[in-house]
């Protein structure tokens, strides 16, 4: 999903940079410095993700785990995002420096939709709903950052639709893992610090 | 209050940790980064693409340009990740290699290496020759043993390293791409949480001037 140097065209390297800093400038408003360490936490987890390979599907995949940021951050998915990609672009040469605005705009948007989908879903009462809720946070968010990606190819000449279906293909897997932790996680976060998810929903 | 949010916080890291730990133990490089790789032997240039993980990126698009950017030959990868080409000029090529939406690697091959390659191709297409006349040399028995000029000897010994070092070529190839280390993770890992401390530091710096100010 990291879309790397080279490929994508100025306009389209400059939406994804200027709407990753207002992205970010809303994240930053919106942590409180309590919640710092939190943000640094998802922000590793999200580094390392990346390095999880899923054998499956037609190409190479890696977790992503942006749903799950998403669900516990809320807008402050922005900033742990784009540190952990810059780590990534710097350190691992995934993506790169000039396409580090696209790529976290790519998934962190997703990230804080699922948070404003679902969040109250994972909140309530009813387990079903929990379950549902975190499951769709999971696949949909990567999902979402698919077509995401298809959309920025757009401009350089590949078709959408032939893009799309094969990211969504091949992240298929991923997807179906990826709703499986995230309800493993609220599950678990449910059981044993509730306030957790609440605190994350009124944050916001 | 302030001790509940903080044990709260340090619980949440703990736990947090506690699931990234089994992340961290599977660092065996694997992960969304493409690797193409050339060489050119024998007058062609033979390339290698890879996934970060050492998967073969099969039918993938390799384009190749030359120096002043227009492209000269495209091609797609076969099964193994390889796709060769008989380089039309002289000149340094670049070629790239797109993979699947989204990633591409490029390497250049420079003029040097393809005159080496090429003067390799261009000995191995006369070695025949040459072996043919040095067999109707033996045959009068008059010398009764080869003898080989210098250049003769520095094309033998270049083809046979050439292809020797074939493998260990590849070899260097794939551990090149292999770029994640454990360092680079835990690398990362310090800068988020050395990015946290000091967003902490400055938060209880300004914290304590405004107690300092009140007083």
């Amino acid at each position: 999903m990291h879309i790397s140097e080279g490929i994508l065209s100025a306009p389209v390297l400059l939406t994804g940079a200027t709407l990753t800093v207002i992205g970010t400038g809303i994240g930053l408003k919106k942590t409180d410095y309590e919640k710092v360490p939190e943000v640094a936490v998802l922000s590793s987890v999200f580094f390392v993700a990346s390095l999880i390979h899923v054998p499956l599907g037609p190409t190479s995949v890696h977790l992503i785990l942006n749903g799950l940021l998403g669900l516990l951050l809320g807008w402050s998915a922005f900033p742990a995002i784009l540190v952990a990609l810059f780590l990534q672009a710097i350190l691992f040469q995934f993506g790169g420096l000039t396409t580090l605005g696209v790529n976290t705009i790519n998934m962190a948007l997703p990230a804080v939709a699922c948070y404003f989908a679902f969040g109250k879903a994972v909140t309530s009462e009813k387990n079903w709903a929990v379950i549902g809720g975190a499951f769709c946070c999971g696949f949909l968010s990567v999902g979402l950052s698919g077509l995401l990606v298809a959309l920025s190819l757009l401009f350089t000449g590949q078709s959408f639709l032939n893009v799309a279906r094969l990211i969504l293909l091949a992240h298929l897997p991923v997807m179906i893992i990826e709703g499986v932790i995230t309800v493993f996680v609220v599950k678990f976060l449910k059981k044993v610090k509730p306030e957790i998810l609440e605190v994350a929903n009124a944050a916001n | 209050m302030q001790r509940t949010e903080v044990s709260r916080v340090i619980k949440y890291i703990v736990f947090l940790m506690g699931i990234s730990l089994p992340l961290l133990v599977n660092t065996s490089a694997r992960a969304h980064k493409v690797t193409v790789f050339a060489y050119v032997e024998g007058g062609r240039v033979y390339t290698e693409s890879y996934y970060a993980d050492g998967t073969r990126c099969r039918n993938s698009n390799i384009t190749v340009y030359d120096e002043q950017g227009h492209e000269v030959l495209t091609g797609k990868t076969n099964e193994k990740g390889e796709f060769s080409f008989t380089p039309p000029s002289d000149g340094p090529l670049k070629i790239v290699l797109d993979a699947s939406p989204g990633h591409r690697a490029e390497t250049v091959v420079s003029e040097s290496e393809l005159r080496a390659g090429e003067a390799v191709g261009k000995e191995r297409s006369t070695e025949t020759e040459e072996t043919q006349k040095h067999a109707t040399c033996t045959v009068q028995p008059r010398t009764g043993n080869i003898t080989l000029t210098r250049k003769e000897l520095k094309e033998i010994l270049d083809d046979t390293l050439d292809r020797k070092l074939r493998p260990v070529m590849k070899l260097l190839a794939e551990n090149r791409q292999h770029g994640v280390s454990a360092r680079d993770v835990f690398a990362g890992l310090g800068y988020i949480f050395g990015i946290m401390g000091i967003v902490i530091y400055i938060r209880d710096i300004k914290k304590q001037g405004e107690e300092g100010t009140d007083d």
